[in-house]
């Protein structure tokens, strides 16, 4: 590219700046036009958003399904919360949705032809972070819902003191961290708080946080990290998020409705969903199935089912059926996973409820999509 | 190839006067067209007529693409206001600004005031400590130090503006909030808390934090604008001063900063238009509170921050009130730029002019 | 004699104290310079291994795998955006330059300079509009959509003055040759001031690389390497933020990592702009 002036000398650092740069855009454009080599079987990707709450599980779940029987399936999770895997799920932008709250009337009559398969069994726990106290604070729904409203200020309430003898004389502030997005993990927690304590907390379980008290985080990871970050805080996460922790944070137990203050484990979480009965058809709306607060000497009260969303007619035929063939896996043998990471795994009689619904799934011509 | 065109009157084809090669029914004559001399298909746009409908067809390919710039600013502003409509029409401007943001509460709410005056507040922190910092360095740089150590640490601080403000985020989350929360505010408490300002459970993420974190980042910037304007300072300014006796500093502050004066102006309110539009730091470190603060040291939050957090999931009457927070930080942030375009190109033309 | 003036004296030294502060404030400049570089390197560079640069991301909660899948993103998505931001900037450079002397010209230049301050997340909003509403989805395309347009003013700034910098004299002289004005223009200014373009270009590419903000609401985030530019993908600015705000071990120690690669690719281009600037200035002129 010589000029009538000769060539001005340009250096081998430009030049090969330059060389760099359109390497990397020849590199984009030949991302765009990437295929897999002719004869392997055609990679699918299935996207879902949605509820934080069982994220980690179904991060465990994508990872062992892909490496152990299908390196074909692409199964990305996005997180956002419950609010907007709906949103999405409705606008058919994801393949599939997690939320922890059923769908209510509105929603569901938005979205016709939604399944809702739950998943599995988490639970929701208050984590705290006061210096010079450890594990195990007790917690009542009533302490729960002064403090989460703000009638309770400081650690060193009565109401606290009363079940914690170890907080006496902690004048501090109480710094209340709660979900900033649509939250189903929020709307389990507020469920229990309305179910129980209706005097003190008077707003019915909603997605949506209803007070601006303390601070907001983004998600389960948000509350999480709020909480970690804030000396005299307290939060509410699905129990694998503490595990996840480690020390930075404690959590402590709830009194169960029997009377007695339960940690959470997969064992008290599985006693929970014991007295589920009958369970709608996958196709029907599932507001109101709830398993708070339930009688059992070990049933821990705050324990819930996360739904997986998806449609009843899936329009692509590859892709429902990776999907259908995942969700049948992760009934069955991804319910091993669950105890070890947080959660429990679902009673038999969901399990044979979700197979049903499974199997209802078609594609566009109306072929079952399970084999 | 010859590269040089050749001309008419070179003869390529004979020696046809001109007005011959006019077409004919303007009266030129028949077969006096120069015959094709195997004319190069690359000599075209390079001759007479043909270069001249190429220069005006580059001029129109460049001047369409500049248009182009113009287009994408109006056009980003006018998806802002399109998409806002909705939260314009069914709130209202009132609830746009009432005193609470909280698209969950029932019922939700949306007011945008508290997130204004966390973007407010934590620029006026920024430039407040961030600007006298920067006209320091620049003092430092223009009138103090040797020549051979304004390169090297001009690029320093210039290292500064190449971070990337998701790993000011980082770093402010992991290293400068727990050591201000440690460290520094216990005695700010302690000491300052009679000025009003300290009130509240301190926590290190918070307003002050993010102020402190967007000082940092508009370093670079005012203290590359303000060694522009000291440099635009003509020689003989100081020169005067040093001949009356004056001392080093006050050369500077006698003669310098008073004929740059309105250029550092413009430099600050430019650092403030970075501040204010400044997203992912402050978002990492602002502790997220949508409400009205009592203390610098509590959790607020600033109009960008809300905007990366919740944009991805709105949808509705609160995606749409979203984009009209983005409407009012526009507006916000194009207000403080004009003003400090204007200031700047006033003292540097002032300069010129005085050479 | 004027030295033993007592109120000079004193006017020396508050000279002193005061130009201390200055070398005071170039302090604070640099501490927390050195303490970023500091924390980051100490505590990203340990995770750097060769599965960190080569594997892509297996998990979003546990350790696993690497940030391959995110390195690639970042480079497809500031790549594609690259391609479409800088021509585009070049071309309204050239033409604010060469033929920009009227009130058009003038508002152009004021809207690129204000546009070039844009709130990021603006323009994030701007192509989560145009080009996720449109398509339905997250994609790499949407994400390179919101920084070119970021690019554009740079690109546009600097063009214009890498060209004004070429001498008039070499304009006229190719002119005076017979060379029409196009011509001129891309075979002589042009090359003439490639060097100041090749810098604008890549001072633009490593501003858009170390973005955050628009790409949260665009590229979607992924765990694999992206096919297409339909699909959506992780990116290395990313991974630093997913991380730093997500309060779980293995993700931060994730983010410390692609913040020690982020920096090192910024900083290696950042510190090649200005040798090669150096260098050139040194040479004598622009040229």
């Amino acid at each position: 590219m010589a000029t009538i002036l000769g060539d001005s000398g340009g250096s081998k650092v430009k030049h090969l700046a330059l060389l760099s740069v359109i390497l990397m855009a020849a590199t984009a454009v030949a991302g765009c036009f990437g295929s897999p080599p002719p004869g392997e079987k055609p990679e699918v990707t299935l996207n879902g958003a949605g509820a934080t709450f069982p994220a980690p599980l179904y991060d465990v779940w994508q990872g062992r399904y892909t490496a152990e029987v299908d390196e074909n399936v692409h199964i990305n999770y996005g997180g956002g919360g419950s609010g907007a895997g709906i949103t999405q799920i409705t606008a058919r932008q994801v393949d599939w949705a997690g939320s922890d709250a059923p769908m209510n009337a509105n929603e569901f009559s938005k979205a016709p032809g939604i399944l809702h398969i739950p998943s599995a069994l988490g639970a929701v726990i208050p984590i705290y972070k006061v210096p010079g106290v450890g594990d195990g604070l007790n917690f009542t729904a009533q302490t729960l819902a002064n403090i989460f409203n703000g009638n309770i200020a400081k650690w060193d309430d009565s109401a606290l003191v009363a079940d914690n003898p170890a907080l006496a004389g902690m004048n501090n502030d109480i710094t209340v961290v709660h979900r900033s997005d649509g939250s189903g993990t929020t709307f389990v927690f507020t469920s229990y708080l309305y179910k129980v304590d209706p005097t003190n907390w008077t707003t019915p379980g909603h997605k949506n946080w209803p007070n601006n008290l303390g601070i907001g985080g983004n998600g389960n990871a948000g509350v999480s990290s709020g909480v970690q970050q804030n000396d005299y805080s307290i939060g509410y996460v699905e129990l694998s998020y503490a595990a996840s922790a480690g020390s930075s944070l404690n959590y402590g137990r709830v009194k169960s409705h029997d009377g007695a203050f339960l940690e959470a484990t997969a064992d008290s979480t599985a006693a929970a969903a014991a007295g589920l009965s009958t369970l709608p058809a996958g196709d029907a709306s599932w507001e109101g199935v709830e398993i708070l607060d339930q009688p059992g000497a070990n049933a821990y009260p705050i324990a819930a089912m996360t739904y997986v969303l998806v449609y009843k007619t899936q329009l692509d035929h590859a892709k429902g059926t990776a999907l259908v063939n995942f969700l049948w896996w992760a009934i069955h043998d991804g319910q091993s996973d669950c105890a070890p990471n947080g959660y429990a795994p679902l009673p038999s009689s969901a399990v044979t409820h979700n197979e049903a619904t499974l199997n209802s799934i078609v594609d566009a011509s109306g072929n079952r999509l399970h084999m | 190839m010859r590269l040089l065109p050749m001309t008419h009157r070179e003869g390529a084809s004979g020696t046809a006067p001109r007005w011959r090669l006019l077409p004919r029914w303007l009266g030129g004559a028949r077969g006096a067209r120069p015959p094709d001399d195997g004319a190069d298909p690359l000599l075209v746009g390079l001759t007479g007529s043909g270069a001249r409908r190429a220069d005006a067809l580059f001029k129109g390919i460049t001047l369409l693409f500049a248009g182009l710039v113009i287009f994408l600013v109006f056009g980003i502003v006018g998806s802002l206001l399109y998409q806002s409509q909705e939260a314009w029409a069914t709130l209202g401007i009132g609830a746009l600004f009432g005193d609470e943001w909280l698209p969950g509460g029932q019922p939700a709410k949306f007011g945008s005031l508290p997130l204004v005056w966390g973007t407010l507040v934590t620029s006026f922190i920024a430039i407040l400590i961030g600007v006298p910092v920067s006209i320091g360095i620049a003092i430092f740089l223009s009138e103090m130090a040797p020549p051979w150590i304004r390169g090297p640490v001009s690029v320093i601080v210039e290292l500064l503006a190449a971070i990337p403000s998701v790993v000011y985020g980082l770093w402010g989350i992991f290293f400068l909030a727990p050591f201000l929360y440690d460290s520094v505010y216990p005695r700010l408490q302690a000491n300052w808390g009679w000025t009003g300002l300290f009130t509240g459970q301190s926590t290190g993420y918070s307003v002050l934090t993010a102020g402190i974190l967007l000082a940092i980042m508009i370093i670079p910037t005012v203290s590359a604008i303000s060694r522009e304007v000291f440099r635009a300072v003509p020689a003989s300014q100081r020169e005067a001063a040093f001949a009356i006796g004056a001392t080093k500093w006050e050369v500077v502050r006698k003669a310098v900063i008073p004929y740059g004066r309105t250029g550092l102006f413009g430099a600050a309110i430019l650092g403030l238009a970075r501040a204010v539009g400044e997203t992912m730091a402050v978002t990492m470190v602002i502790g997220n509170r949508n409400a009205f603060f009592g203390g610098l040291l509590e959790p607020g939050n600033t109009i960008p921050s809300v905007l990366a957090n919740e944009t991805y999931e709105a949808s509705g009457v609160h995606l749409s009130a979203l984009f009209a927070l983005g409407v009012i930080l526009f507006i916000v942030a194009l207000l403080i730029n004009i003003a400090a375009r204007i200031l700047v190109k006033r003292v540097l033309k002032q300069a010129e002019v005085a050479k | 004699m004027i030295a033993a003036d007592r109120n000079y004296l004193l006017r020396l030294w508050k000279s002193r104290v005061l130009l201390g502060l200055c070398v005071g404030a170039l302090l604070v400049a640099l501490v927390p310079l050195l303490s970023i570089l500091w924390e980051v390197f100490s505590r990203g560079i340990p995770v750097i291994n060769s599965d960190f640069l080569f594997e892509r991301q297996i998990y979003q909660f546990k350790e696993g795998g690497g940030v391959a899948n995110a390195i690639l993103g970042s480079v497809y998505i500031t790549g594609l955006a690259s391609l479409i931001g800088i021509p585009i900037g070049i071309m309204a450079g050239v033409y604010l330059s060469e033929y920009g002397h009227g009130r058009f010209a003038e508002s152009v230049r004021f809207f690129s300079d204000v546009f070039a301050e844009f709130p990021s997340i603006v323009i994030g909003l701007f192509a989560y509009v145009v080009v996720v509403g449109v398509m339905g989805h997250f994609s790499i395309l949407a994400g390179s959509v919101a920084l070119a347009v970021m690019m554009v003013p740079i690109v546009t700034r600097t063009t214009e003055e890498s060209l004004q910098l070429v001498p008039n004299s070499i304009r006229e002289a190719s002119l005076a040759l017979g060379i029409p004005k196009w011509r001129t223009t891309l075979r002589v200014t042009l090359s003439t001031a490639r060097a100041g373009l090749v810098t604008g270009a890549m001072l633009s590419f490593a501003r858009i690389f170390g973005e955050t903000a628009p790409l949260i609401v665009t590229i979607g985030g992924s765990l694999y390497f992206a096919g297409s530019i339909e699909d959506t993908s992780s990116a290395l600015t990313y991974v630093v933020w997913r991380g730093a705000t997500s309060g779980i071990e293995a993700a931060e120690i994730r983010a410390w990592g692609a913040a020690a690669l982020l920096l090192i690719i910024v900083l290696v281009i950042n510190i090649v702009i200005r040798f090669v600037t150096l260098r050139r200035q040194a040479k004598g002129g622009a040229l």
